[in-house]
């Protein structure tokens, strides 16, 4: 079962997102923002995807991401940031720092599955 | 020029004139004012029922019981003092100065061009242009679609108000920024009624838990946050970016006197008691004052920041010549 780690502030946007990939046959892990990711993911080396808010209180998606690659040094792991933004330099910020995808909320599960399966390697 | 949108506002009219009525009436047909008329004796509880005014009108001769218009207007005022009040005269005799200050607007009964003169100067001070309020309506329904897919959106005809009533118990508050603008957008809605829209299944299945009052504040908070979003990716143009810093919703409940900033780090409190010291027996008024960095907190750049300061702290209250 592929394991991912849903990163966003808001209960929420976690029940929502979690609940869907519970359903659709993933193993989830929640955190409550960046810092609490950062933990998260230290904590749980199966983990294969993050799905991640960007603005949040404590650490923002990118900064957890970019720590993520360097501080971390894991490049294994994929990073999709789920998010209101659609900010044309936070897009190009976020491929510098190696983020795999970019999603604009709100979120349509139908529309995620497929690729979230391809970034787990499900097929 | 922008093309701006003629919105709508509800004003309480007060008129026992029959032919004054009328012609306010059609005055506000056309100012595009939702007139709600009623009674003298009624005036105060209909202000306690409608948080959403733009204004009042009253005549300056109302028959009222135990008091006369000009006291009624005052209460109003003092009451609600955001509202502009709009007085028809029916006399020449001078007002005092707390009638003044209470009523703002008065006009001399047959000059409605006097009258339109003091509503578009009051109670339509700005002017909204269409493409915003078409677009803001357009894209809030969108969220609120998203966030609620089970319940059918719609929006009803965008107005001012001139109150400062928060609606319902539960709100949310976020700031916009933007080349154009700098200012906040909220929601504010009713937490039972909000229960119970989730409880017959308008919202997603399994989100919300048992439905506490902060699982409510919690989907009024992201239905916020998307709004924000999709309004930031439509009217923040890119040169805007370099100020613009992460933001997230602050999720007020007054029932249960809850304030969310959205982290779970504490806050640094001080209590303050002022005391009389001339009645030392009295309790003491407490003023609770919060610190909040939940955006960004760095004890390490004020150590820096302190450093560099070396504690000199900037002279108050004295002038400094150049």
């Amino acid at each position: 079962m592929a394991h991912v780690l849903v990163v966003d502030d808001s209960n929420t946007m976690r029940e929502i997102v979690a609940g869907f990939l519970s359903k659709n046959g993933f193993e989830v892990a929640v955190a409550t923002d960046g810092r609490d990711g950062l933990v998260q993911l230290n904590k749980d080396p199966g983990i294969r995807l993050v799905v991640s808010d960007i603005n949040m209180p404590n650490m923002d998606g990118l900064t957890m991401a970019e720590k993520i690659r360097t501080e971390l040094c894991n490049k294994d792991v994929r990073i999709v940031m789920l998010t209101t933004e659609d900010n044309p330099a936070m897009r190009t910020r976020a491929k510098a720092i190696g983020i795999n995808g970019w999603i604009v909320k709100p979120f349509r599960g139908d529309a995620v599955l497929g690729p979230f399966r391809k970034l787990c390697g499900m097929g | 020029m922008t093309e701006t949108t003629n919105l709508a506002a509800k004003v309480l009219l007060l008129e026992h004139d029959a032919k004054q009525y009328q012609c306010l009436m059609d005055f506000c047909e056309r100012m595009g004012l939702m007139a709600m008329p009623r009674s003298a004796p009624d005036a105060l509880a209909t202000l306690s029922q409608h948080k959403d005014l733009g204004g009042v009108m009253l005549a300056e001769d109302l028959p009222l019981e135990g008091m006369d218009s000009l006291a009624l207007a005052c209460s109003i005022h003092k009451l609600r003092p955001e509202l502009p009040i709009f007085l028809r005269r029916t006399s020449n005799q001078p007002l005092s100065e707390e009638q003044e200050i209470a009523i703002r607007h008065p006009w001399t009964t047959g000059d409605l061009a006097q009258l339109q003169s003091c509503v578009e100067r009051s109670i339509f001070s700005l002017r909204y242009p269409t493409e915003l309020v078409n677009g803001v309506v357009e894209l809030t329904c969108s969220a609120m679609r998203s966030m609620f897919p089970h319940a059918t959106v719609k929006a009803e005809s965008p107005y001012v108000v001139h109150d400062r009533i928060i609606f319902g118990q539960v709100s949310t508050l976020i700031p916009l920024e933007s080349t154009w603008c700098r200012g906040y957008m909220m929601l504010q809605t009713e937490e039972g009624a909000l229960r119970q829209g989730l409880m017959q299944g308008m919202g997603y299945e399994g989100v919300g838990g048992d439905l506490n009052f902060r699982e409510l504040n919690h989907l009024l908070g992201e239905t916020t946050n998307l709004i924000w979003g999709a309004f930031k990716n439509r009217y923040i143009p890119p040169k805007a970016f370099a100020n613009q810093q992460s933001q997230v919703p602050i999720v007020i409940n007054h029932e249960h006197k809850y304030i969310s900033f959205g982290s779970q780090d504490p806050q640094l409190c001080v209590r303050y008691q002022l005391s009389d010291p001339r009645r030392p027996g009295l309790p003491p008024l407490t003023i609770v004052q919060r610190l909040i960095f939940n955006l960004h907190w760095s004890p390490e750049e004020f150590a820096v920041f302190a450093d560099a300061s070396s504690g000199s702290s900037a002279a108050t209250g004295e002038l400094e010549l150049f």
